[in-house]
């Protein structure tokens, strides 16, 4: 065989080899692609989902995948209501009790919160107090030691203080942002 | 007599209202497992599955319109533990829910 002929056949063989592995690097490209998911709010859920897991280090685990996106998004509406409904904070040994205006929140709408919740976070002991002659809504949330910082972390409660603190120095309502990660997840 | 200064307005629900409260008072009634007597009033277990936790507080929330004096608490224990309904009034509620519930 010739040096030409040998130099011909090698260029070939390179050429075959660049193909085969230009192919494989395609195939599997194509093969992560597909196993990779689409960024969907679901998958956005997912995500949160998977940080809290490791935000969990007090053991205490919510599993947002409990709710589908319609629970969610009604269980928001109800914590907006709740949020503006809120007349009152007490730190109790093992949690927190918030109390609400009658008028502004409705009893149906606490429970529908709580067996939301309960579904989410089964590591709270819940409880809806109705004080008779219509006097006010509290709800407590309690549980086992590490819980009063859990709450306070998930549901902003040293946010809240701040801004209440800024405005009582200041004498100024400040305006808070709307931030969707209010109502944690 | 016993019980004679608690007042419960039934006129305070409507003829649905009405049948749609009792309707939820048989499927509470049904759903106790225990019952607790305490210094003011009584706290009932109801077992999980049997009624659900929006049920009692609809419930809650047409006797809290009849009979405005309770004082009501409704409990969910943390992992999936039972619920507690518990009413408390001042001095004489408990003759008043032997007489109005039956309470044993």
């Amino acid at each position: 065989m010739s040096k030409q002929q040998e130099r011909s056949r090698r260029e070939v063989g390179g050429a075959v080899l660049t193909v085969i592995f230009c192919m494989a690097l395609a195939l599997g490209l194509w093969w992560g692609a597909r196993r990779m998911p689409a960024r969907t709010p679901q998958n956005q859920i997912a995500e949160t989902s998977a940080k809290q897991a490791v935000n969990s280090e007090t053991s205490f685990y919510c599993n947002t995948k409990s709710l589908s996106i319609a629970e969610w998004a009604h269980k928001r509406q109800i914590s907006q209501k709740m949020k503006i409904a809120r007349a009152e904070r007490k730190e109790l040994a093992d949690g927190y009790a918030f109390r609400f205006r009658p008028e502004a929140v409705s009893l149906l709408e606490l429970a529908d919160w709580v067996s939301s919740e309960a579904r989410c976070c089964p590591f709270f002991d819940m409880s809806i107090e109705v004080e008779p002659d219509g006097g006010p809504l509290w709800l407590k949330l309690t549980g086992k030691e590490g819980v009063k910082q859990f709450i306070r972390m998930e549901f902003k409660l040293d946010q809240e203080e701040a801004k209440q603190w800024r405005n009582e120095v200041t004498g100024n309502e400040v305006e808070e942002q709307e931030n969707p990660a209010n109502d944690r997840r | 007599m016993e019980g004679a200064d608690f007042c419960c307005d039934i006129k305070a629900m409507n003829k649905v209202e009405r049948e749609r409260y009792e309707v939820l008072r048989e499927r509470l009634e049904s759903a106790i497992e225990e019952t607790k007597e305490l210094e003011s009033g009584y706290a009932f277990r109801l077992r999980s599955g049997t009624v659900s936790l929006m049920e009692v507080a609809e419930w809650v929330e047409k006797e809290h319109k009849c009979c405005p004096f309770f004082d009501f608490e409704i409990a969910v224990n943390r992992n999936d533990g039972p619920v507690w309904l518990t009413l408390r009034g001042s001095e004489g509620v408990k003759p008043f829910m032997r007489m109005e519930f039956g309470v044993r």
